[in-house]
């Protein structure tokens, strides 16, 4: 990247004011038309999650960091991100990447994402690539077959058909699989674009049941992609789902995929991967040959690449927010240099490709009504990503304690995905399946005595604030409601939760509490109420949606963090 | 000057942002149970804990994170000629019954490869026995969890 291409990309992004806002949106065309660079361009998103139509999405206040690894990307927000990045306040590339002035640039810019947007992004730009002799190969990071009421509907299909469109060359996986492993197969048989994987393996023999790598010849080089599945997809949903397989990381099986791919005459490796910012950053220190990795799953968005010893790394952003476009300048034997372009895609100042809109409106027509019929109406921001807690989960605490007022406390699981709703605007069902779409959506009441909620607070904190990032299983902090506690992330494992209280009482450890969980494995480590019929959470809330007709929530976070300034985002205009 | 002023002064001109990777602290053994350890060995080998010599010639490979506690691959190699190696043992600090596996290679390579099964979060041990009556220890340590995507 040379210097002059930079100043254009952070004066047409982020290096202006207000004013060079108002320039951007009388002229948007300015942030796609790029010259062209290198020998290769990878066109790349992560984590779509199935949002069909252009939507907001706030970016987390608080990630909080083991200390060790304070101020690595993925661990940067709100102004700590525009710093590290050199990217102004209110420019387009803000509203990306920090959860300042959010309503008012949402306002200002418009929703975000959208598929036929991308697919018009994606089309332009691979054209534009092309137009000039070079050649792009479009790579999705995945998580994009689940999440949302057209994937509920058609079961991933759509996406999968929308994926074809677009012209999806190679993919990874991780939610793909909470279809169940024949659906998943099943759509993986549909793809034109090739599912890459060197750890999906059969779980008794560990024969890989996907191809590894594939090799692409672009211009004078060629370029070894090696996909990368999330290994935790086991841990982190319902083992049935799966039956058969298995995911674990295996650095020995992705060396021997890296020196295959090289021994094939591969001039570069790029490893598309599902395995989170941090994994990837540990891994790239530990496997040897992996010239860039494009890192999905904990939906970070990294305008610059980051240099983790010969391993550059690229984060694709997420929920449709932005395509990557990354050019290489290649030699024999590896990448020279790199630009990476983040395109934001700013569904108001994008043309829509007509086929996938087309058969976007003929998967959604028959359920117009169902998913678009207001519910109720936010009277404030309602956000899900934060470490900790969040609006959103604080709306589904209370709808859970207003069915069932007999429930002590109640967890919500840390996906990362899901949407914001901005003060004002309607709750619709297709939002609650954006927030809570899972393919397992059932809300569990079950008891639990004291002690094991305090075991299963630090084992949930230990996966989160391990320094090390092999034994960090890549979640946020499941939120709680209905209790609170002292977080010190700091202290050794078995020691980071502290006063513990329900209800308003310290925690009595041999006491039983009824809990309710959904979206995730705890309700195992219960016992079942008795005479409870498990329901869908969405149904829940939008029970307790219609009778409210509108809500408000002012954030009012139940855990303490020792040693770290919290921060409590702006809800109301 | 800091970073962050460097940046604020030459930030338009800095070519690609290279934040090193830190390297990821050595983190204290996880699940380690000595006492309940230390029965196993005594009943197992006569010996305990302190009588056990640490060494790089063996090679544990243990998943951090396992799949399920009930089914955890484990493989132990040892950086020995083919004879000098008399027994292979496995050991979890956490299990009501520490001793998992013992393997006896006699002429074979000193490599073993097997499934465990782990109560909960452990430290796992590898003891080797040499023909000279050393003991020789490598250890690890699994993380079994209740889950949930997050």
């Amino acid at each position: 990247m040379n210097r002059r291409e930079l100043l254009f990309l952070l004066s047409a992004l982020a290096g202006l004011g207000p004013k060079g806002l108002a320039r951007v949106l009388e002229d948007p065309s300015r942030l796609y038309s790029l010259p062209p660079y290198g020998d290769a361009t990878l066109l790349y998103f992560s984590d779509l999650h199935g949002q069909a139509f252009p939507h907001y999405f706030m970016e987390p206040p608080n990630l909080i960091a083991p200390k060790p690894l304070m101020g690595r990307p993925g661990y940067l927000t709100g102004d700590s991100i525009l710093r590290a990045y050199g990217v102004e306040r209110k420019t387009p590339l803000a509203y990306l990447l920090s959860y300042l002035d959010f309503v008012e640039l949402a306002k200002a810019l418009g929703p975000i994402g959208g598929m036929a947007h991308l697919t018009a992004l994606i089309r332009q730009q691979k054209a534009q690539v092309e137009a000039e002799g070079g050649k792009a190969l479009v790579l999705d990071g995945g998580d994009t077959w689940t999440n949302s009421g057209l994937s509920l509907l058609t079961q991933g299909e759509a996406l999968v058909d929308w994926q074809n469109l677009t012209g999806v060359d190679h993919m990874v996986s991780h939610w793909e699989w909470t279809l169940g492993r024949e659906r998943a197969e099943e759509l993986f048989g549909k793809l034109k674009g090739e599912h890459l994987s060197y750890n999906v393996v059969d779980e008794l023999f560990g024969d890989p049941l996907y191809p590894a790598y594939r090799i692409h010849r672009m211009g004078r080089y060629a370029v070894a992609i090696v996909g990368a599945t999330y290994p935790y997809v086991k841990v982190s949903h319902p083992e049935e789902l799966t039956q058969g397989l298995s995911f674990a990381l295996d650095e020995r099986r992705l060396q021997e995929a890296v020196d295959q791919a090289r021994a094939e005459g591969a001039d570069a490796v790029v490893l598309l991967s599902h395995n989170g910012l941090q994994l990837d950053a540990a891994l790239a220190e530990r496997v040897r040959g992996i010239d860039l990795i494009l890192s999905g799953h904990t939906h970070d968005l990294t305008p610059l690449p980051w240099r983790v010893g010969k391993t550059w790394i690229v984060a694709g952003s997420a929920a449709g927010k932005a395509l990557m476009r990354v050019d290489l300048k290649l030699f024999k034997g590896g990448i020279a240099n790199l630009r990476v372009r983040v395109l934001p895609v700013l569904a108001n100042h994008l043309p829509k490709a007509q086929d996938v809109e087309a058969y976007v409106e003929s998967k959604v027509a028959p359920h117009r009504q169902h998913l678009l019929e207001p519910l109720a109406v936010s009277e404030s921001l309602l956000y899900k990503r934060d470490t900790l807690y969040s609006t959103w989960d604080e709306l589904v605490g209370r709808a859970v304690k207003a069915l069932y007022p007999e429930v002590d406390l109640v967890f919500s699981p840390a996906v990362r995905w899901g949407t914001t709703i901005l003060p004002g605007q309607a709750i619709t069902r297709d939002h609650l399946y954006a927030y809570l779409g899972f393919t397992y959506p059932e809300l569990y009441l079950f008891w639990l005595r004291g002690e094991q909620i305090r075991s299963t607070l630090e084992d949930i904190a230990s996966n989160v604030f391990t320094p090390d990032p092999f034994y960090q299983q890549g979640g946020d902090v499941s939120r709680t409601y209905g209790i609170r506690y002292v977080l010190n992330p700091d202290a050794p494992t078995g020691q980071r939760i502290r006063e513990v209280e329900v209800g308003g009482k310290p925690l009595d450890p041999n006491r039983r509490y009824l809990a309710a969980a959904y979206g995730g494995r705890l309700q195992r480590v219960g016992e079942a109420k008795a005479g409870y019929e498990p329901r869908p959470i969405y149904q829940v809330v939008e029970e307790y949606l219609k009778g409210m007709g509108k809500v408000a929530v002012q954030p009012n976070p139940n855990v303490q963090v020792v040693g770290r300034n919290y921060r409590i985002p702006e809800v109301r205009v | 000057m800091n970073r962050r002023a460097f940046l604020r002064t030459t930030g338009v001109a800095l070519g690609a942002l290279a934040l090193s990777g830190v390297p990821a602290l050595a983190q204290g053994l996880e699940g380690e149970d000595l006492a309940n350890l230390e029965k196993a060995l005594k009943e197992v080998l006569g010996k305990s804990f302190k009588d056990l010599t640490p060494s790089n010639l063996i090679k544990l490979t243990m998943p951090a994170i396992a799949e399920s506690g009930a089914n955890v691959p484990a493989e132990v190699e040892v950086n020995l000629p083919p004879g000098q190696v008399k027994a292979i043992h496995l050991f979890a600090d956490k299990n009501p019954t520490p001793y998992l596996v013992g393997f006896m290679p006699m002429k074979a390579l000193p490599y073993y490869a097997t499934r465990v099964r782990l109560a909960e979060t452990s430290a796992i041990r590898a003891v080797v026995e040499t023909a000279d009556g050393k003991l020789l220890l490598a250890s690890a340590s699994t993380r079994v969890t209740v889950g949930g995507c997050g």
